[in-house]
């Protein structure tokens, strides 16, 4: 088991490097000088060979990028252009309030979801399951940003129950991370209805039946459980994808996140800050299918054994 | 032999069709996505561009909507509905050509990291788990950033960011097709490898690519959307949906209808196409097969 998932934590590393190379070259070829940036309109010529030197732009791009890891990994993302601040001060002043938003919006998505879903495929057929599978069509096509929008015009500007931006009370909260779980909500309910589907008919399910087992614990506990694998993949699929639908929620609810400096740096060209903040969402993402990987075991017992074997 | 051959196809294509028009909300969905389609081929003879779409008039600012302006005008007194209307002329032939461009590229990677040797699949594949493990409108956001911001730039982008998911797709089929026997047979009788790819392996993973396609042109055009929203994409004042929403965003607190339609054009869009592609993937699944 800790072969496993040493394993794949070493796996992680090729794959981090390698997102890393990519958004590192793809925005050191981004026009526009970094120099200038952060000389301003008016400097002379020294000193704008100076800055040049001290950024390290003479060097050639390869020596750059290993120089850049180096100093990544031990936690100096380079010096915002716009702000003159250590990147990572940036990111440490949003990153906590991107992981809030999109664990409330997981929370929220499983919370109603995983019953929804259950729900629906006990009553097949029925007007709940009828309701939440149409809802939940709609939830899957609908552009998040959109939903934001809409949500402000009538729960924010039109009710006045909650505000639309500001950061100050648990109310603030409640729009950013409806907004940001109405998708994974669609997708892990469609997910639970479709797996519980399937395990329902299974001759186990008979069995307990017949056992004279509570119609309650034989959903919970004989279906559900056995259900679980393809429901845990939605779900980590879809936190990963929170994250890049944080980037577009952020922008709507000027919610001070890690998503909405990446599109406020983007307009800026501040390249040291957009690097960063694609490097710290791709790690997240990749950590997430990690942990994603490693809950499998602990949930199926079979993949649990074959590891076992493995090692003997 | 030759028609011996159509014949089966044909056969094979109805089979499929049969299996569809059984699934009702597939054929809703068909059915949206043709009546977008037919509005988007004809809009120039519903609304005029010139007059309609770009130009303004302080007169109709903001006004609800009504029986003229059935969707209401916008913050310079463009009616809504003809700019929509004239807006799937964009999203649906980039989501499209982008699509498109993925398929091809995707497909050949795929193709030649499953049928070729060892070395040349772990190269290839390497590099599409980095890809995979940016998420697609992340990577779309950054490739922009760099390339810079223009319709070339975001079809580049968006095509990029959609290549992984189909080189894995076509790499899986190719690996479980390359062993059957008919391949084999096919080379005993002296098929060039070109040939057995063409001929043989394509037209038998043919049923996962269109699956993925239809689904992935929902996904590109939510991404066209998402990119012009945050002023990435198409910019005004060309009609795109996206970008109406960005613009609306000043004024939709005062005029819900700048917003919510434009929205709902897109999400209609992408529902249909989901509903295509999930009745796709039953009709063309032969486990499903009755």
């Amino acid at each position: 088991m800790y072969k496993f998932i040493l394993k794949r934590l070493v796996m992680l590393i090729p794959v981090l490097l390698g997102v890393s190379f990519i958004v590192f070259s793809i925005l050191s070829f981004t026009p526009g000088d970094p120099v200038e940036m952060r000389l301003g309109e008016n400097y002379s010529e020294e000193a704008y060979n100076a800055m040049r030197e001290e950024m390290g732009l003479n060097d050639p791009f390869l020596v750059r990028y290993v120089k850049y890891i180096v100093d990544a990994v031990q936690g100096d993302f380079g010096t915002s252009y716009r702000t003159s601040n250590p990147v990572v001060e940036e990111l440490a002043a949003r990153l906590p309030n991107t992981i809030l938003l999109s664990v409330v919006a997981m929370f929220f998505a499983i919370l109603v979801g995983i019953p929804l879903g259950v729900i629906s495929a006990t009553h097949q057929y029925s007007a709940v399951d009828n309701v939440s599978m149409v809802g939940a069509l709609f939830g899957v096509s609908m552009p998040n940003f959109w939903l934001g929008l809409m949500l402000i015009v009538i729960f924010a500007s039109g009710l006045g129950w909650f505000p639309s931006s500001n950061f100050d009370s648990w109310k603030s909260i409640v729009l950013p991370a409806i907004t940001l779980s109405v998708n994974s909500l669609a997708m892990i309910t469609r997910m639970t209805r479709s797996s519980m589907l399937e395990t329902i008919r299974q001759d186990y399910i008979r069995t307990a039946r017949a056992k004279g087992l509570k119609e309650s614990v034989i959903t919970i506990k004989h279906a559900l459980r056995n259900a679980m694998i393809p429901i845990v993949t939605t779900v980590g699929l879809q936190f990963g994808f929170s994250l890049g639908g944080a980037v577009l929620v952020e922008t709507v609810f000027a919610w001070p996140g890690i998503g909405r400096l990446l599109v406020e740096c983007i307009k800026l060209k501040d390249t040291p800050v957009v690097v960063a903040c694609v490097l710290v969402l791709a790690t997240m993402f990749s950590i997430i299918n990690l942990c994603i990987d490693i809950l499998y075991a602990f949930l199926d017992p079979r993949i649990r054994a074959q590891y076992k074997t493995a090692k003997r | 032999m030759a028609t011996d051959v159509n014949k089966k196809k044909k056969s094979q294509a109805a089979a499929v069709w049969r299996r569809l028009k059984k699934n009702k909300m597939a054929i809703l969905g068909l059915v949206i996505l043709a009546l977008i389609i037919f509005f988007a081929l004809f809009a120039n003879f519903f609304f005029d561009y010139d007059t309609m779409v770009i130009q303004q008039s302080a007169a109709l600012r903001l006004k609800p909507p009504s029986a003229e302006h059935w969707l209401g005008t916008d913050e310079v007194g463009r009616d809504i509905l003809a700019r929509i209307v004239h807006g799937a002329r964009i999203s649906l032939p980039v989501a499209f050509i982008t699509i498109a461009i993925a398929t091809v590229v995707g497909g050949l990677l795929g193709a030649i990291a499953g049928y070729g040797s060892k070395r040349v699949d772990n190269v290839i594949m390497r590099i599409m788990d980095v890809f995979l493990a940016i998420p697609s409108i992340l990577l779309s956001i950054a490739l922009v950033a760099a390339l810079g911001t223009s319709m070339t730039n975001m079809v580049l982008a968006i095509s990029i960011s959609n290549i992984p998911p189909f080189a894995r797709i076509v790499r899986s089929a190719v690996l479980t097709i390359k062993n059957e026997e008919y391949i084999e047979a096919a080379r005993a009788i002296g098929a060039s490898d070109k040939r057995i790819i063409l001929k043989h392996i394509l037209p038998n993973c043919m049923a996962p690519i269109i699956v993925q396609a239809t689904l992935s042109i929902a996904g590109s055009i939510l991404a066209i959307a998402s990119l012009s929203f945050i002023g990435l994409g198409i910019s005004p004042p060309t009609p795109e949906w996206g970008s109406m929403l960005s613009t609306g965003r000043q004024y939709f607190r005062a005029a819900w209808w700048v917003c919510a339609f434009p929205g709902l054009a897109i999400m209609l869009t992408i529902l249909s196409l989901n509903l295509l592609g999930d009745g796709l993937r039953d009709a063309l699944d032969p486990k499903l097969k009755n």
